[in-house]
């Protein structure tokens, strides 16, 4: 009887922590994959940017941002996604470096995770180097 | 009961571990694809190398991609759907989207513990796209 009574208390006490876990490992892995998610959109918006013609801000930002919303789109757990890239001119420039930075938000709301999880803010950050021998426009 | 629940979270951490890697190196990968694919191609500069996409994909994915099948898809055309493609398999899919080019890989790798498949979904679909590279002088 007392033994039946100290393993009900027992699992009473461990039950919810590794119910916890479980569902911790559940978010820590949709958190990791909402992260890579962002950073390879971030990443190839740069390096879209840097394809473009030299002395190009605009049309470079065009394509980082055509680039990165296009990738975004397709992953439901990142809401909210924005992409500002550099404001220099100079950046944009053959051999030049831009840097682009996305933020977004892990949409936790959307999924069963939502009774322990709200939405989590996270951000990327990449950059790319132009080719010293991109043209201008002809 | 408590020893049961254990080894469940153990075994849900270690396959939800190994799902992660996986899926993120399928990310990883298509980013490496879809820039080729959106390259220049060798017979013309001015065109997507849609082609080119599948052996860097390849080459990344089969690393952590147990026993898995990595198969082009339908050229210069969207994947088919997930429950048209058998377990065991990915398919890598390069195609233009208007002015971007996309790259998917969709499917059902393996797992370590065979039987695990077909109690848990752990699909793999991932679509990245970047805007095509123009060699124009």
């Amino acid at each position: 009887m007392r033994q039946d009574g100290q393993a009900l208390i027992e699992t009473a006490v461990t039950l919810p922590v590794l119910i916890a876990l479980f569902f911790g490992f559940l978010g820590a892995g949709v958190g990791a994959q909402a992260y890579v998610d962002l950073n390879t959109a971030v990443y190839l918006a740069a390096a879209s940017s840097v394809t473009s013609y030299s002395d190009e801000m605009a049309l470079s930002k065009q394509y980082a941002q055509d680039t990165f919303d296009a990738t975004v789109r397709h992953d439901s757990i990142i809401q909210r996604a924005q992409l500002t890239c550099s404001n220099n001119p100079a950046d944009y420039a053959a051999g030049a470096t831009v840097t682009c930075q996305g933020s977004a938000s892990i949409a936790f709301s959307q999924t069963p995770l939502s009774i322990i999880f709200g939405d989590v803010p996270i951000g990327a950050s990449a950059s790319a180097t132009r080719s010293p021998y991109r043209s201008r426009r002809p | 009961m408590v020893v049961a629940a254990f080894l469940l979270v153990t075994f849900a951490a270690v396959s939800a571990a190994f799902h992660a890697i996986q899926r993120a190196m399928a990310e990883t990968a298509a980013a490496a694809g879809v820039q080729i694919a959106a390259s220049g191609s060798p017979t013309n500069p001015d065109k997507p190398y849609l082609a080119g996409a599948f052996q860097p994909t390849h080459d990344l994915l089969q690393s952590v991609m147990f026993q898995t099948r990595i198969d082009p898809g339908p050229a210069a055309q969207p994947c088919p759907p997930k429950d048209q493609i058998g377990q065991a398999t990915l398919v890598v899919c390069a195609y233009p989207d208007g002015a971007l080019v996309a790259e998917t890989i969709r499917g059902h790798p393996n797992f370590p513990i065979p039987w695990i498949t077909q109690l848990l979904p752990w699909d793999i679909d991932v679509t990245v796209e970047m805007h095509e590279v123009s060699y124009q002088p």
